[in-house]
Order: C-alpha cells, then sequence, then structure tokens
C-alpha cells in the first residue's frame, strides 16, 4: 500500500514536474518570446528571431527582454528595431503607403474573382 | 460582355509585366540595404579606449568612414589591406565588436593600424543601434554626421574606390 503510494508520487513528479518550470518564466520573459516570434532573424532569414541561435539573435533577444523589464511597450520596441533594420525584420508588413498594393492585393484578387464566378453564374441561369 | 472573357489574360500580363519589372529592377539594389542610409548617424554609448571621447563627438564635423571589426572576425583580416591602402586619405575609424583591448592591440600590431581612432563596444549592444548583421561592415558619413551608405561584408579595393569619394562630396 505505501508502496504504491510513493510509486504514484514518484511517477506524478516526473509527469508533471515540466509545468512547474513552466510557470517560472516571467512576464517580460513571455512577452520577449511573443515579440521574438514575430521578428524576423536577419541573419538566418528564414527563421524567426526566437527559433533562431546565431549571435546577433541572442543579442537582439536579450535587448528586447532588457526593454520590457524597463518598462518599455511592444509598439515602442517594434519601432526601435524597425528604425535600425527596416520593415524587413517584420514577419507582418506594417500598413502602409509603401505597402498598400500587398495588403490590397488579396482583397483584389477576391473581387474580380467574385465579379467573374457572378456574371458565370447568371450566364449559366439564362442559358437554362 | 465579350470582353470580360479577356480579364485573365488582360490580368496574366499586367502581372507579368509588374513581376518582370520588379526583377529587373532587383539587380539594380544592393545586397543588403540598410533603414540607416540617409539618416544622422545614431548616439551611441562607446568610447576610445582612455575613455576620454565618445564616437558621437569624435565623428562631429568631418567626413568619416567607419569601420566594425573584430579580432576574431576571418573577413575583417581580408579586406584590412583595403583599409590600410586608404587610411592617409580618409578619416577611417573603428568599432572593435565584442573584442578584448590584449587582441586588438595584436591584431593590429600584425596587419598594421588604419584607424584615427578606435572605439570599443565590448558587448555587442551599442552595434544594434547601427542595424548591425555582422562582421565586418562599412559606413560612410559626410561631414554632417549622415550615413550615406552602409557595405556590409569585407570590402574591396573597387567598392571602396567607387564610395569613398562621395563623403568629401557631399
Amino acid at each position: 500500500m505505501i508502496k504504491n503510494f510513493f510509486k504514484n508520487i514518484l511517477i506524478s513528479y516526473f509527469l508533471f514536474q515540466n509545468f512547474c518550470f513552466s510557470n517560472d518564466i516571467y512576464p517580460e520573459e513571455k512577452k520577449m518570446r511573443a515579440l521574438a516570434s514575430e521578428l524576423r532573424c536577419v541573419v538566418c532569414q528564414n527563421q524567426s528571431l526566437l527559433e533562431s541561435d546565431s549571435e546577433l539573435a541572442a543579442d537582439l533577444k536579450s535587448l528586447i527582454l532588457e526593454m520590457f523589464q524597463e518598462g518599455k511597450t511592444k509598439k515602442e520596441i517594434k519601432n526601435f528595431l524597425v528604425e535600425r533594420y527596416g520593415e524587413f525584420i517584420l514577419f507582418r508588413p506594417s500598413l502602409n503607403v509603401n505597402n498598400l498594393a500587398l495588403w490590397l492585393a488579396p482583397v483584389f484578387s477576391l473581387l474580380i474573382v467574385s465579379l467573374l464566378a457572378y456574371r458565370k453564374l447568371n450566364f449559366d441561369k439564362r442559358k437554362n | 460582355m465579350k470582353l470580360i472573357k479577356y480579364i485573365p489574360l488582360a490580368l496574366f500580363i499586367i502581372m507579368a509585366v509588374f513581376f518582370y519589372s520588379k526583377i529587373k529592377h532587383q539587380n539594380k539594389l544592393e545586397p543588403l540595404s540598410s533603414a540607416l542610409i540617409d539618416k544622422e548617424f545614431p548616439k551611441l554609448d562607446i568610447y576610445n579606449l582612455s575613455k576620454n571621447q565618445s564616437i558621437n563627438n569624435y565623428i562631429k564635423g568631418k567626413p568619416v568612414i567607419i569601420n566594425i571589426f573584430a579580432s576574431w572576425c576571418a573577413p575583417c583580416r581580408i579586406e584590412h589591406e583595403v583599409l590600410e591602402n586608404y587610411s592617409e586619405k580618409y578619416d577611417i575609424i573603428g568599432i572593435a565588436y565584442k573584442d578584448s583591448e590584449e587582441n586588438i592591440e595584436k591584431f593590429l600590431e600584425e596587419l598594421g593600424d588604419p584607424f584615427d581612432n578606435i572605439f570599443f563596444d565590448f558587448l555587442g549592444k551599442e552595434s544594434i543601434n547601427l542595424g548591425l548583421y555582422g562582421v565586418p561592415e562599412t559606413f560612410f558619413l559626410n561631414k554632417n554626421g549622415k550615413i550615406l551608405y552602409k557595405h556590409v561584408g569585407p570590402i574591396n579595393k573597387e567598392d571602396f574606390e567607387k564610395l569613398a569619394p562621395m563623403i568629401l562630396k557631399q
């Protein structure tokens, strides 16, 4: 009985110990991880800053963490990085005049396809 | 109504022309541009070894070429000769990136010292303000402290000859 009890305790410990560690992450670190996942590593360009192991990515991540700890907002940190590395560092480009075509292209395409589909359906109806 | 069936073809032609012009234009662009071009050199918290001069004070009012380098960086050794060749003609200053004073001294003793002054970014955090991708990088600044160009990677003689004169003109 006692043996089983200790066995269960031991199994539970190994099963759930990771959850304890996950709760140890400080809120600033959570914020840093969330922001780093939205940013491109400028060295390994197909990886996010969070995934990248490059030296520069490590420096940028620690800088972002420091800035969060100083009380800077996500928007301020993003602006800081865009001023230095350009919009290229953002995985999701911001909506501005330069990127307008990029943002409107899907809507524009959808409108054209919808128009064609509507005309085609009407044509088929009239035919029937 | 009949014209509508030509819309996909027209769209295809428009997109083909658009992408072709983009690809053609891309050849003219530099491989790694910088968001800091045409902007003022940012304020950096880095000093020379005797700590009596900040980089911002030093570059005030004169055209300079700023080279970010490190003794542990192999490509920096390759470009060092180019900097040496033009050290008389231009005011070249160095930013030692994540390096120690001893290693920099040894590096310059071995390869020569093209720098008028060297500033130390021991932790590498200040160089992030310059949008650093990696060492070496070379910045060309006019006398107003405006960044005219940034060269990423080791600079060769041809590029240096092409780029350096513009800091004196503007």
